[in-house]
């Protein structure tokens, strides 16, 4: 989409190096253009300004001063970067008995929760989509209550997600004994924490829905016609024509959910408090940057660049997969 | 599950294979339509008792007198409706929340307005201006999404002590009015995109400046995109925690999210306050659903540019 843009603005200043132009003409007329595009620059500059601080200010700065932290001891003082130590905040990652075996778990746990929920999400939400993509009566209310648990505050969410699903005091347990389940640990074990994890992030499948919702109302509706002048069958439109039609929301959804479930953090403090309770079963690696944050802060930087990269890393290999992606007129 | 409904809905549309013939056919048609359209709205009635389940229990529990809090009941076992637990969030002698409200809606509000206006102002030069680094300026811009918040969140503690921004509202919203977020401009740039540029022309030949221009016609133009993004900014701030949570050191009294702080500990207090806590969770919702229900249409809109130009 960019290049569109790039191609676009070229042409204008490829005019002036024509040759045909007398050159007393050119250098008059270059001289107003110039005016011309130095005042269009300023323009241009003064309103982006706004993002421009903003990035500068509350991204490059924390960044840049993460990043040289990375390379300290770190506590947590503005002037004091504490003592230097080089790469040893990533390499203690790898080499150190007791980070390595954090670091690969957080990995794991983060990495399985990825796994599972995004495809997962995707696939879901599709379905309700399809389901409720309809002018059928009564559809607007279907998708305020399809929403609804995401609409709740998450801290709030969180606190009642903890209490439903209490062994004691929790009434899912006990509606659940009434068709002869019981037993369910939840949140209390680390074996059953994860799947109850997954489960409840099934409530959220609404925003996942609303981005299909949206996608599928944009598909042309003279697609699915000619379409059925061919013949093809409903299954057939949907590999065809609405999948593929699809596929960048698919694209954008995929990367900004993975950037979003690497970082999960703040779901997981409300039910189960740093995550470290149950057996690390739910301790995320984001978890671990915060539990260092304070008293380790250099090497929480150093997690967190590694974070970073793998973000990035994986946003790459998915951007790649973009020149499979058919973008519609656009080009 | 609704793979099979696609497949059913196959069984109903008409094929050129099967030309319909005959008045028998179409009334076995219509018959089948009808079942159809009752199978959906039993499978949507069934999964929205699902969806409806967390806030169903949550209202339930905010109604919950103390005594049947331990009980492991959806209703009072009196069975009358109980009220106290929100009259103790609303106005009770050692209730923050409505005052953590306040704060919370004031600054809500500022960003429902700002955040839509500044984004269009960057996304307008974005869009339609021409300057030497655009794209470079704007792919800059859109890196930062990818940029693990986490990072950030101890240097910037820094910054706003040396700003004094520490213990105030500004770190709730200050930063936002610096753009007003990567995906906030990039959508905005998408659906600018959508304008044609004659349109722009003209109004320059009639000698607009290009503020006039933004001012008067881009941004009626932009409507929806800026109410999309004026709920979502709204929404965003309502339910924010971490960040309040990281910057306000003195709690409770100044954010409404932080407000159930207090009810966070795990230990036999929070059990004994979930109605208050669920209350207070339910007074917060209710905004957001009304939201949501007004301006569905724009929000799902507003969602449909994410992917592509429209």
């Amino acid at each position: 989409m960019m290049t569109n843009q790039t191609e676009r603005t070229a042409i204008p200043e490829a005019l002036p190096a024509g040759a045909a132009i007398p050159p007393k003409k050119q250098n008059k007329g270059l001289s107003a253009r110039t005016k011309q595009k130095i005042k269009q620059n300023i323009v241009g500059y003064l309103y982006v300004m706004p993002v421009i601080l903003g990035v500068l200010i509350f991204t490059a700065f924390p960044v840049v001063y993460a990043f040289v932290a990375s390379f300290f001891e770190g506590t947590l003082y503005f002037d004091d970067l504490g003592v230097f130590r080089g790469l040893k905040n990533y390499t203690d990652i790898f080499t150190n008995f007791t980070y390595r075996k954090e670091f690969l778990q957080t990995l794991k746990i983060t990495f399985g929760y990825a796994a599972v929920s995004i495809p997962l999400t995707l696939v879901l939400g599709f379905l309700l989509a399809v389901l409720l993509n309809s002018e059928l009566k009564g559809m607007r209310i279907y998708r305020v209550i399809y929403y609804l648990p995401v609409l709740i505050p998450p801290i709030c969410s969180g606190l009642l997600w903890g209490r439903i699903t209490d062994p004691q005091i929790g009434v899912l347990n006990a509606l659940l004994a009434k068709v002869g389940i019981t037993g369910l640990t939840w949140f209390k074990a680390a074996k059953s924490s994860m799947p109850s994890f997954v489960f409840i992030n099934m409530f959220g499948l609404g925003g996942n829905m609303i981005l299909w919702l949206a996608q599928l109302k944009n598909v042309p509706r003279s697609l699915y016609e000619s379409a059925q002048l061919d013949g093809a069958s409903k299954a057939r439109q949907l590999f065809t024509i609405t999948i593929p039609m699809c596929a960048p929301m698919i694209l954008y959804n995929t990367i900004m959910s993975i950037i979003g479930v690497l970082q999960t953090y703040s779901q997981v403090v409300m039910l189960v408090g740093d995550g470290q309770g149950v057996q690390n079963s739910l301790f995320f690696y984001v978890s671990n940057i915060y539990n260092y944050r304070v008293n380790k802060f250099g090497y929480a930087c150093a997690l967190s660049f590694i974070l970073f990269l793998i973000i990035g890393v994986l946003s790459f290999f998915v951007m790649k997969m973009n020149k499979f992606i058919y973008y519609s007129e656009e080009g | 599950m609704a793979q099979e409904i696609v497949f059913a809905a196959d069984a109903v549309q008409p094929t050129p294979e099967t030309p319909a013939n005959g008045a028998a056919e179409k009334k076995r048609r219509s018959a089948a339509k009808i079942a159809w359209a009752a199978g959906r709205y039993l499978l949507l009635t069934v999964i929205a008792a699902f969806f409806l389940f967390p806030f169903f229990v949550m209202i339930c529990l905010s109604i919950l007198p103390n005594k049947d809090i331990l009980a492991r009941v959806l209703f009072p076992t009196s069975g009358k409706l109980y009220l106290g637990a929100y009259r103790a969030v609303v106005s009770g002698a050692s209730s923050n929340f409505m005052k953590g409200l306040g704060n919370t809606l004031i600054v809500a509000t500022v960003l429902t307005v700002g955040i839509p206006f500044v984004s269009a102002l960057c996304a307008y030069g974005f869009a339609k201006m021409q300057f030497v680094g655009k794209e470079i300026v704007f792919g800059i811009v859109l890196s930062t999404m990818m940029i693990p918040a986490v990072i950030s969140m101890v240097p910037l503690y820094f910054l706003y002590a040396k700003f004094h921004f520490t213990n105030t509202l500004y770190p709730m919203f200050v930063p936002s009015l610096f753009g007003g977020g990567a995906t906030n401009i990039f959508l905005m740039r998408q659906f600018m995109r959508g304008i044609p540029n004659d349109m722009i022309k003209a109004a320059q030949l009639d000698g607009a400046s290009s503020f006039l221009i933004f001012l008067r016609m881009v941004i009626p133009l932009c409507m929806p995109i800026m109410l999309y993004v004026g709920v979502m900014s709204f929404m965003g701030a309502w339910n924010d925690f971490l960040t309040p949570f990281t910057y306000l050191s003195d709690t409770s009294s100044k954010w409404a999210t932080l407000a159930f702080t207090m009810y966070i500990d795990y230990g036999a207090g929070s059990r004994v306050l979930a109605n208050q806590t669920m209350a207070a969770g339910v007074l917060m919702t209710l905004p957001c659903i009304i939201l949501f229900f007004v301006f569905q249409r724009y929000l799902i809109e507003g969602v449909a540019i994410t992917g592509m130009k429209d």
